[in-house]
């Protein structure tokens, strides 16, 4: 009878009260100097990860490394409150993660930048382990990275090996079959029907995304993605197709001028979408999901915040930034 | 339907344990006062529901509003104080069950 989110939510809840204010974000970013910068940082809950970020000499090499172990650490202690169920749940969501960083190994391999490169665009976080994912990115070619992946026990190891196995060999059909993987293996582990109305958005998004970058070339429904609401599969034909009607209040992110505000406008759409889970879905993994989003945007925020003090952006350069961003 | 039933296994007994001493004392009383046997039984059936009721409904209450408290405070224990607050507010539910109790007593 008891309802397990109760006492998860509750402490999701109170973590989330941890997370930075606004008020500390926009110090951090009126900042008139890097170590400004440290200092404000310094001044939050951040600074017990920070270590040697603070340190004389250190660099953005020391200040990602700060950010990502407090990334992980939240991410830990989400993953240590739940249980049964749940976990199942949180898992299934940090599965986001996983795609992200395969993602950003596929496109390292494929076009040849260095492991200790590849190994920085990516998230600690996630279910597969970060050792997996650093031998992962000292692959030569992407069939030695699906069968590392896979080897490792991820779930999307598998699904990048299939591809690779079915002749997928560009960027475009090795994302979208991950895509496709990492949505099949989200709906099935997903119960509550409010995160799922989510994820069928997010698919929805996602879909009309693909159809832009598809413009312009023979439009094929492999690239679909199945499991939205609003975006069918003749939809989607049509606005690759170059057609931009469409009724749900999507239509901003076909209207957009280019890809990158496309993109921005969809994850401003996504992270609102995430916030109303939240509120409608007290007793479910809606509260999880939303402070997953906030937490990465915040680790984001500060990224980008620390490397325009760092390289001396002024104050309108990193406004834009974190807007695009 | 498996969880009603589920329920009222759970909270039925209690409630009917209530209702029958309300009951059985009330047959008490009803000898001293030379009422008639329905008017006493049917009053003091209602004294028990009045009471039984309420508490089952705190129960239910608290069952959740305890767990995410318990929650709450185990992230941030200076907010227990709040959390006991939140927590003994649907005590009142059995409070006004009392007060029904005792004015059908």
């Amino acid at each position: 009878m008891n309802n397990p989110y109760g006492y998860i939510n509750g402490r999701i809840r109170m973590m989330r009260v941890e997370l930075l204010e606004s008020r500390s974000l926009d110090d951090a970013q009126n900042a008139a100097t890097y170590p400004e910068y440290l200092r404000q940082l310094s001044e939050t809950s951040i600074r017990e990860d920070l270590g040697e970020a603070t340190a004389q000499g250190a660099g953005l090499g020391q200040l990602d490394e700060a950010l990502s172990r407090n990334y992980l650490r939240s991410v830990q202690k989400l993953r240590s409150i739940v249980t049964g169920q749940p976990a199942q749940e949180v898992e299934a969501l940090l599965l986001r993660y996983d795609l992200q960083n395969v993602k950003t190994l596929v496109r390292g391999v494929i076009t040849g930048r260095s492991a200790d490169d590849i190994v920085g665009g990516m998230i600690p976080a996630g279910t597969i382990p970060w050792s997996a994912l650093q031998a992962s990115a000292q692959s030569s070619d992407v069939p030695s990275l699906a069968q590392t992946l896979s080897v490792a026990g991820g779930k999307l190891g598998g699904v990048l090996r299939a591809a690779v196995s079915g002749g997928a060999s560009s960027m475009l059909d090795l994302e979208v079959a991950l895509d496709q993987g990492y949505y099949r293996t989200v709906l099935s582990g997903v119960r509550g029907v409010a995160v799922r109305r989510y994820f069928t958005r997010e698919i929805d998004v996602r879909n009309l995304l693909i159809a832009r970058q598809l413009r312009g070339t023979a439009a094929t429904n492999r690239y679909f993605i199945p499991g939205g609401r609003d975006v069918t599969e003749s939809d989607f034909l049509r606005i690759a197709g170059g057609d931009n009607g469409t009724a749900s209040d999507l239509a901003p992110i076909l209207e957009a001028g280019d890809l990158g505000v496309a993109e921005g406008l969809a994850r401003k759409m996504l992270n609102d979408s995430a916030r109303a889970v939240a509120m409608s879905d007290p007793l479910g993994p809606g509260v999880a999901l939303d402070y997953l989003r906030r937490k990465e945007q915040e680790i984001a925020r500060l990224r980008l915040t620390g490397r325009a003090k760092y390289y001396g952006l002024s104050r309108e350069e990193l406004q834009k930034e974190l807007a695009d961003g | 339907m498996k969880n009603v039933t589920t329920k009222l296994t759970k909270y039925l007994p209690a409630a009917l344990t209530l209702a029958t001493a309300a009951v059985s004392s009330d047959a008490f009383a009803q000898a001293a006062t030379g009422t008639t046997t329905s008017d006493v039984g049917l009053k003091a059936i209602g004294a028990g529901l009045a009471l039984g009721l309420g508490a089952v409904g705190t129960g239910l209450a608290q069952g959740p509003i305890g767990a995410a408290a318990a929650g709450v405070t185990a992230e941030r224990p200076e907010k227990f104080g709040q959390m006991a607050i939140w927590f003994f507010i649907p005590e009142t539910l059995v409070i006004f069950g009392f007060v029904g109790f005792f004015l059908l007593k």
